[in-house]
């Protein structure tokens, strides 16, 4: 299997934490999180989602002790790369392509995770359904740029996102974000 | 290449075959710090344990013959627990082979077998600049004639007409030998490896030492910690304070310590240590006295900082937890290794707090930086991951560190993965398995603990 680079946003590390409310979400989590380490993947982190997995971010908070274990074992073995790519040009186009004025705020909150992944594989892992959601409309509405990445929540059942990493990952339709 | 792999004579390399579980060759490199880990009976133990026994053989006052079995470093009693067996009879080994390397193209290769229950020496190989010459029981005159004697000595074919050499076994040494004597046949000025044992002699004869000089004394000076350190005492025998540390070390740890009481090199290594044992947080200050010619006290300050202002109380140090008595013969061997010295320390993180064992990683790296060589034995995961930080803050060269995984393979046969770290401290595809331990246990935990875990509306708190 060609491994690839995947983008995992802090909610998957912070779901993993044993302090998790949802049983479901920190089992799925923690397994999803294994599923990328087994099956030989690796995990793409720019400095602000970096900052986020190590515990100096905002909305999910800091991942688990889980998930830095977790991260320590990926960079032991040599899995982790890094991205350092931005996009400005994308960026400023969010206000005009938001479907709501909310939306705003959500997609420039997760927009690091966007640019980590067109700088990569174009592939996000992220128990943000509302961000995926705008970025969803935004790409519709002419930030056609980001239709071509792929987004799965593992914390989401229906998304069957282990079975589809064990797939490879393949780029299916239904997973992008247009 | 790191700075201790380039002293000529310093061993670089060793490989093992035949040798408990290591049924075919297997290698580790000897870097500034070479960490063996693996699980246990993995074999660990066993790649250096025919170093231990040179060591052992070439420290005793008397003439154990080729190997001393039961020693103060490694302890067996017949030659038949030393060597590879399987369930099958026909796979188990008769002999085993030991090579030291001391460069890439020099190493000395030993072959030894059972032989009425006891070590014996069957085969030497000398190599050197990549040119090898072998001693071996059983050649024959021809073969001696055409491999070994030019390699030994400038030779008019003539005056050897008549001659049948063989190669015997004397003690330790393979020995060539001639039942005739003709001393004026040598030209004194041929650079010979193997020089005349007695020359005058009316047999001729040359011998292959089983080491070299430089070999052996690489091996002499190596200090050795076994796991088993021993348990706290009030007072340590009174033992001779030098350069070399026959047995092993933990018996020497008093007295090394008493005698930095003088000097100012002395000194500087005792504030060394006391500022190690408080980098471990376990005690600030550290002396010992000598009490009579027989015995030596260590005392330690029972708070691991000290305070301002306030003069340390020392106490036995029987009288403080276990960790300080099983670390301090760590500490106080990687401050009085010299340049060069090989420290062999078997878990140096016995008995210390997680904090503290991270904190030792860092202490070893220093010894190392110094230019000590350390081989580490270990099962802490901590340990490690301190190494691969310190080389990640550019604290440590990625290439001063040599990583070793051993385990064995379904015919219980050890297999050694060798690693290296990057500048990342990242070792790749190296097999360490305790972060799969750790991330599995969690896991397993995660789960177990998911049928248990309260609604989000029951207020009442853990472990209530």
């Amino acid at each position: 299997m060609t491994p690839l680079r995947l983008v995992i946003d802090a909610s998957v590390a912070s779901g993993a934490d044993d302090r998790s409310p949802r049983q479901t979400t920190r089992v799925a989590c923690a397994d999803f999180l294994f599923a990328v380490r087994d099956l030989g993947h690796l995990a793409v982190f720019n400095d602000r989602l970096r900052e986020e997995w190590e515990g100096h971010g905002r909305t999910h908070g800091a991942a688990s002790d889980f998930a830095l274990s977790w991260l320590t074992s990926m960079q032991s073995k040599g899995r982790v790369r890094r991205s350092s790519l931005e996009r400005p040009d994308l960026r400023w186009r969010i206000p005009n392509a938001a479907g709501h004025h909310e939306d705003v705020k959500t997609m420039e909150d997760d927009f690091h995770l966007i640019e980590a992944a067109l700088d990569t594989d174009r592939r996000v892992a992220s128990r943000d359904d509302k961000a995926r959601t705008a970025f969803k409309q935004a790409s519709a509405k002419g930030l056609v740029e980001l239709a071509p990445v792929l987004w799965v929540n593992p914390a989401s059942p229906s998304e069957a996102a282990i079975g589809w990493l064990e797939q490879g990952a393949p780029d299916e339709p239904a997973r992008r974000l247009s | 290449m790191p700075a201790a792999q380039e002293s000529p004579g310093r061993i670089t390399k060793i490989s093992v075959t035949g040798f408990k579980s290591l049924r075919d060759e297997q290698s580790i490199e000897i870097r500034p710090l070479t960490i063996l880990a693996g699980a246990n009976s993995s074999g660990k133990s066993s790649i250096l344990q025919p170093l231990l026994l040179l060591k052992q053989t070439l420290e005793e006052s008397y003439d154990p013959g080729p190997l001393l079995l039961n020693g103060p470093n490694v302890r067996f009693s017949k030659m038949d627990q030393l060597l590879w067996h399987s369930d099958g009879e026909a796979q188990s080994a008769r002999t085993f082979r030991v090579r030291l390397a001391t460069a890439e193209t020099s190493e000395r290769g030993l072959t030894f077998t059972e032989y009425e229950q006891k070590p014996s020496i069957v085969e030497m190989t000398d190599t050197v600049g990549g040119e090898s010459l072998t001693l071996r029981e059983g050649m024959d005159d021809a073969e001696i004639r055409s491999k070994v004697l030019p390699r030994l000595v400038r030779v008019n074919e003539s005056q050897i007409a008549g001659m049948r050499f063989y190669v015997s076994r004397d003690r330790w040494r393979l020995r060539v030998s001639a039942p005739l004597a003709l001393p004026s046949i040598f030209d004194p000025t041929t650079p010979s490896i193997f020089p005349p044992l007695l020359p005058g002699l009316t047999v001729i004869q040359w011998s292959l030492p089983v080491l070299a000089d430089e070999m052996s004394e690489d091996i002499l000076s190596m200090i050795h910690l076994p796991g088993l350190r021993g348990e706290p005492r009030r007072t340590y025998p009174l033992a001779a304070v030098g350069s070399h540390f026959p047995g092993t070390f933990h018996n020497y740890t008093a007295s090394v310590i008493a005698s930095w009481k003088e000097g100012e090199e002395g000194k500087e290594k005792l504030a060394g240590l006391a500022g190690d044992l408080e980098r471990l947080e376990l005690a600030w200050q550290v002396e010992a006295t000598s009490l009579d010619a027989a015995q030596v006290e260590v005392k330690v300050s029972r708070l691991p900082k000290s305070k301002a202002g306030g003069a340390a109380e020392l106490v036995n140090i029987a009288d403080v937890g276990f960790g300080v008595s099983q670390v301090l013969p760590v500490l106080v061997a990687l401050r009085v290794a010299g340049e060069g010295q090989m420290v062999y320390l078997e878990q140096p993180e016995i008995h210390l707090h997680p904090n503290a064992q991270a904190r030792l990683a860092e202490v070893i790296a220093a010894a190392a930086r110094r230019g000590v060589r350390v081989v580490v034995e270990t099962h802490s995961s901590l340990l490690l991951l301190a190494v691969q930080a310190l080389v990640a803050k550019g604290e440590l060269p990625a290439g001063d560190v040599g990583l070793n995984w051993f385990r064995r393979d379904d015919d219980g046969a050890t297999r050694i993965e060798s690693g290296s770290l990057n500048e990342a401290g990242e070792y790749g595809d190296w097999p360490e398995d305790f972060a799969d331990v750790e991330l599995a246990l969690k896991r397993q935990y995660l789960r177990a603990a998911a049928a248990h875990v309260p609604a989000g509306d029951d207020p009442t708190p853990p472990g209530h």
